[in-house]
């Protein structure tokens, strides 16, 4: 019993001081984005800035041909690009082979190799011409609806923060002051739960319409305007990016609750017990 | 509630105060006062049998049915 009176004590002064930085660290970056045309405040470098845009979760695909065989000879020239996964066209295949019989071929070899450093001594070849792989996109939009959600998406995470801190703070200052069920935790907790599960749906509903309007962002290597398969391809499909972890845990909290609940009118029958 | 506690009117029969019952019986005047007033919502076997011993009566005495038309199922 003393020893989860002291874990509650110590639990409260942590959500305490994270719901403190967290609006600290907050208003910060809310005040910079207001009134700073700069992100840098000295050594201090706010994330989400109007200056840059604010960040947009996206998957990003790199596509990459492992080697690319440039080819010329007196009247003619042309390159074969070889991808790991990539079907190699049958006359591309043969023209391949008989390159090496042709004598006047100037040939240049070009390899793209991915590599995981530092271990260069021993790099690493990837099996396959492709990446894949989770990032964020910082994007500036003309449209002032997207620009609002975009603002939006990035302070949510910090309010849900900082709100989910001062429940906890709360609830972990009443069991301190008395270690038994309360209608204040039960409700505290139900607005926790609705807070993960609400502000988790909410995102997945402007990941959706992030995703409806950008569709698909990508890089791509042009020659003379024309586009060349021996270049490196890059994709930003706009990720979904749902939790489920957080909705599994809001709707769990619910469930506690509600078990809260039972406890708290099972003590209130019991204190009123002569 | 269809249970009514009488024991006012068993203290009044014995010419008791409620601390002096309370004080014999062993419980806070409080909560002989929520057992008074019908707010309680339970009673204990042994706090009754200390009630009966010492106004010298019975559970009936001081627990009294009465039928609640609002209960009554259709």
């Amino acid at each position: 019993m003393n020893n989860s009176i002291n874990l509650v004590k110590v639990l409260k002064v942590l959500f305490r001081a994270a719901f403190l930085l967290s609006i600290v660290v907050g208003g910060v970056v809310l005040l910079m984005d207001i009134f700073s045309t700069d992100r840098n405040i000295g050594s201090f470098y706010s994330n989400a800035h109007h200056s840059a845009g604010y960040p947009m979760p996206v998957i990003v695909k790199v596509d990459f041909p492992d080697s690319i065989i440039s080819y010329k000879y007196p009247g003619g020239g042309g390159s074969i690009t070889y991808g790991k996964g990539r079907e190699i066209d049958v006359y591309m295949k043969e023209l391949s082979d008989s390159l090496s019989m042709l004598p006047n071929v100037e040939k240049d070899v070009i390899t793209n190799e991915a590599r995981f450093y530092p271990e260069e001594a021993r790099a690493l070849q990837l099996g396959y011409s492709s990446l894949t792989t989770d990032g964020y996109l910082y994007f500036r939009s003309q449209n002032l609806f997207i620009t609002f959600l975009m603002v939006l998406h990035t302070y949510l995470s910090l309010i849900l923060f900082a709100v989910c801190f001062f429940q906890l703070w709360k609830i972990f200052a009443s069991l301190e002051r008395s270690f038994s069920f309360h209608v204040v935790i039960i409700k505290r907790l139900n607005w926790l739960g609705a807070l993960l599960v609400l502000s988790e749906l909410v995102k997945v509903a402007m990941h959706m319409i992030f995703r409806s309007y950008w569709g698909l962002a990508r890089i791509t290597t042009l020659n003379n305007g024309r586009f060349v398969s021996s270049g490196v391809d890059l994709s930003f499909n706009p990720n979904l990016d749902v939790n489920w972890l957080l909705i599994l845990l809001g709707l769990s909290v619910f469930v506690l609750s509600a078990l809260l609940k039972i406890g708290y009118n099972l003590e209130q029958e019991n204190q009123l017990t002569i | 509630m269809p249970i009514l506690v009488n024991l006012d009117v068993m203290l009044a029969k014995r010419k008791m105060k409620s601390n002096e019952l309370a004080e014999q019986i062993g419980i806070t005047t409080a909560n002989l006062s929520i057992l008074k007033t019908g707010k309680a919502k339970a009673i204990r076997f042994s706090t009754l049998d200390a009630i009966c011993k010492v106004l010298n009566c019975q559970p009936g005495d001081i627990l009294e049915f009465v039928e609640d038309n609002n209960d009554v199922p259709e």
